[in-house]
């Protein structure tokens, strides 16, 4: 039977366990300094022996048994990690009672509260334990990962088994609930993928998701997950290690200012480097954890009956896709290898409809799907408008198209700018999805400009230059370079010689409204001109960076878009547009000439490709080749209001 | 010590910040602010039609300095700042008791 015992000075014990938590964490002068995972393990081993110590003083004995829960449990304990710790007992076997229970329990931990050790710490039987796991899918959870560190071992073997079951069982009520419940962690941590300062533990892609693995795997509603998994959940934990000793605190977001040095703790480049390999393995995790939870819902225990085991019903959104069990897949007559175009038409359906790309969709695709040659059809262009103009649903769409490797096929161009951190402090996205999130906001624009198709990919491809390495900065601003960039993908997305100089133009002054707007006086005339003469007086591809500015400003951060810079960039526009010559250049936009309706809808459904239509248009401007020397040409007006040269 | 507070139009940003920088001036604190002065905003008339802007754009800096720099700090915002127009701004001064650096905990005219 446990008993209470007076034992050793509690306080003394948890200081001694302070010291030696410390001296791990900042070795005397002259020891060596623990790496990140020899450092997991040293404090796991601490603790475990310090619970130990105080479980044999507590003389805890058979029906009792002291459980660590968490990072105890699964032996990754970070720095300045709590303890979480269950008493659990059966009242029969060890013929305890509540209050002696509790009173044990206090013995145990309480010496660590002192100290401000925090953590979860509970005493209960099996049953109130089973029973809280039942009314909580989380506590079920964090049970499944349950380790003995003293006492009965069988009870808490008997203890974990009752909980698996339970909560597997029980999850088929609760799925709807849990799925919320991470989804809702999701939005408040966002994707470790693609934060410039990435939360390591909630985020989609972060620790707690691979726990989720985990515990669907260990419930048997999954498989395993994959080895690229356990890599992600390792250099997760050690970027976690570090930042944790580095800052002295308990941390999990790794701010910026922080990731050059963290960087240097792991043997790594810079923080450049520590940036994509975070956002590869946070991509990896995120992909596997939403195709786990779309896995772990049919393998649920059903209820039997009338409805259960009929198939559900198939829809066919487009040729040769079919929706199927709330995902895109493909048809049985669909041949992958024979279609160039099916990327892309797989991708706009997803988009389009909202819902998710069967995983073994996805590796057909990856196997089979030729190269789209260029120029590419029309067709294509049109489900790539389409795909960019689903607005926020098309970043999750890309993004699975980018970790299966299918979005490089289409833009080779993507890889420079995957997951790089960019140099300014303001974003808060990699420069990727940051480019995402400005062509999801630009699709609510559509409706405000003459040429949507121009502003979606303008949006989609205006960063694309920031992948350029600077070893020139002042001549090869990554506008210029984008601009060059632009030009080679509009030429292979079989642009015409009109619209791929809107765009490459687009790419080129993307910044020229912002920057004028903040630094030249918006009632100067001259100001006006300068942006006119830059844009060659052409009110379309005004009327386009100025959509482009705002949707720019949306994606790079929350509340960049201010009234403020709203009212700047407004004022400025409605100058150069009184500036404006009355007429547009006739040969620039044929869309805007009578028979088109002068308005271009992405998407195939809105009948055949405008786009197509342009390919025979004659006398625009070429940008392309005159990118290097258009630096020139962006630079500012003087401030006494003299006409620029 | 003084808290120099200036409101001065969005773009002699750049001109401010160089001044103050010839004058040796570290840091400052810059805010997207919106208002109006004697100018009450103004109005904007585009393709006939008669645009009320109420609020106007403006910069915000604030520079902490000692008292032996503070008219010279003014001097440069205020004249960095000039186009001679309506609506250039204004600049202020408050007398500050105390100032500590976060980092060092540094107290006083060491924490400037």
């Amino acid at each position: 039977m446990a008993a209470a015992s007076s034992g050793p000075d509690p306080s003394r014990s948890a200081e001694a366990l302070l010291r030696a938590r410390s001296r791990l964490l900042c070795p005397p002068h002259g020891s060596r300094r623990l790496g990140p995972e020899a450092l997991r393990t040293a404090l796991v081993d601490l603790h475990e022996l310090w619970l130990s110590s105080r479980a044999a003083d507590a003389r805890i004995g058979p029906g009792t048994a002291v459980v660590a829960l968490g990072g105890l449990a699964r032996r990754d304990l970070v720095p300045h990690s709590g303890l979480d710790l269950l008493l659990v007992y059966d009242p029969r076997q060890s013929g305890l009672d509540p209050a002696t229970s509790l009173r044990i329990g206090q013995a145990l931990w309480g010496p660590l509260r002192e100290p401000g050790i925090g953590g979860h710490h509970a005493v209960s039987t099996v049953g109130e334990t089973v029973q809280a796991a039942i009314s909580d899918p989380r506590d079920g959870m964090g049970l499944l990962a349950a380790r003995a560190i003293a006492g009965d071992p069988d009870l808490v073997t008997h203890l974990i088994r009752v909980a698996r079951n339970t909560w597997r069982d029980r999850l088929r009520s609760h799925f709807d609930e849990l799925a919320a419940e991470i989804r809702a962690r999701w939005a408040g941590a966002g994707n470790l993928a693609q934060r410039v300062e990435p939360e390591l533990n909630n985020s989609h892609g972060g620790l707690r998701d691979i726990h989720l693995l985990n515990a669907l795997a260990t419930a048997e509603l999954t498989e395993q997950p994959a080895a690229e998994v356990t890599q992600a959940n390792a250099l997760i934990l050690d970027v976690r290690t570090e930042l944790r000793r580095r800052s002295g605190r308990a941390r999990d977001t790794l701010p910026a200012q922080d990731a050059e040095q963290v960087a240097h703790d792991l043997g790594l480049a810079d923080r450049v480097e520590l940036t994509r390999r975070l956002s590869d393995a946070g991509a990896a995790v995120a992909s596997a954890t939403a195709a786990a939870l779309r896995a772990a819902r049919p393998g649920l225990p059903r209820p039997t009956s009338a409805a259960a085991g009929r198939p559900s019903p198939c829809r066919r959104p487009d040729h040769g896709v079919i929706e199927h069990s709330g995902e895109i897949t493909l048809d049985g007559h669909t041949r992958p290898g024979r279609d160039p175009v099916l990327i892309l038409r797989v991708a706009a359906t997803a988009a389009r409809t909202r819902l998710p790309i069967d995983r073994g969709t996805l590796h057909r695709l990856a196997e089979q799907a030729p190269e789209l040659r260029a120029p590419w059809p029309a067709a294509a262009l049109a489900y790539l408008q389409t795909l960019l103009g689903s607005g926020p649903a098309m970043i999750n769409v890309v993004q699975t198209l980018d970790v299966a490797g299918l979005w490089a096929r289409l833009l080779p161009e993507w890889g420079a700018i995957r997951h790089l951190a960019p140099p300014d402090p303001a974003h808060v996205w990699t420069v990727d999805r940051h480019q995402l999130e400005v062509c999801a906001h630009a699709a609510a624009l559509t409706a405000r400009v003459s040429r949507p198709d121009l502003l979606l990919l303008g949006a989609l491809l205006h960063d694309i230059g920031r992948g350029h390495p600077r070893r020139n900065p002042p001549t090869t601003h990554h506008c210029h370079h984008g601009a060059l960039l632009t030009g080679q993908i509009g030429h292979r997305l079989g642009l015409s010689p009109a619209d791929l100089a809107a765009l490459t133009a687009m790419v080129r002054h993307h910044q020229l409204l912002p920057h004028t707007a903040t630094n030249h006086n918006p009632t100067d005339p001259a100001t006006a001109h300068h942006v006119v003469d830059t844009l060659d007086g052409d009110p379309i591809l005004l009327e386009l960076l100025h959509a482009l500015t705002e949707a720019d400003a949306r994606g790079t951060a929350p509340r960049t878009w201010t009234t403020w810079r709203a009212t700047l960039i407004n004022d400025l526009v409605r100058h150069c547009q009184q500036a404006m010559p009355t007429a547009p250049p006739r040969d620039r936009h044929p869309s805007d000439q009578p028979g088109d309706g002068g308005f271009r809808r992405p998407g195939h459904l809105q009948g055949p490709s405008p786009l197509e239509e342009l390919t025979h248009s004659t006398g625009s401007r070429f940008i392309l080749d005159e990118a290097e020397e258009d630096g020139l040409r962006d630079s500012p007006p003087p401030r006494d209001g003299s006409t620029p040269t | 010590m003084q808290m120099v507070t200036a409101i001065v139009k969005p773009f002699m940003l750049e001109d401010v910040k160089s001044a103050l920088e010839r004058l040796g001036v570290v840091g400052m604190t810059v805010s997207e602010v919106q208002g109006y002065g004697r100018q009450k905003g103004h109005t904007e008339v585009y393709r006939g039609a008669e645009y009320s802007v109420d609020f106007i754009p403006k910069v915000r800096i604030d520079v902490l300095t000692g008292d032996e720099m503070v008219d010279k700090v003014v001097e440069a915002i205020a004249h960095a700042a000039r186009t001679g127009k309506i609506g250039d701004g204004k600049v202020w001064t408050t007398p500050v008791e105390t100032v500590v650096r976060v980092r060092t905990g540094e107290r006083g005219p060491d924490a400037l």
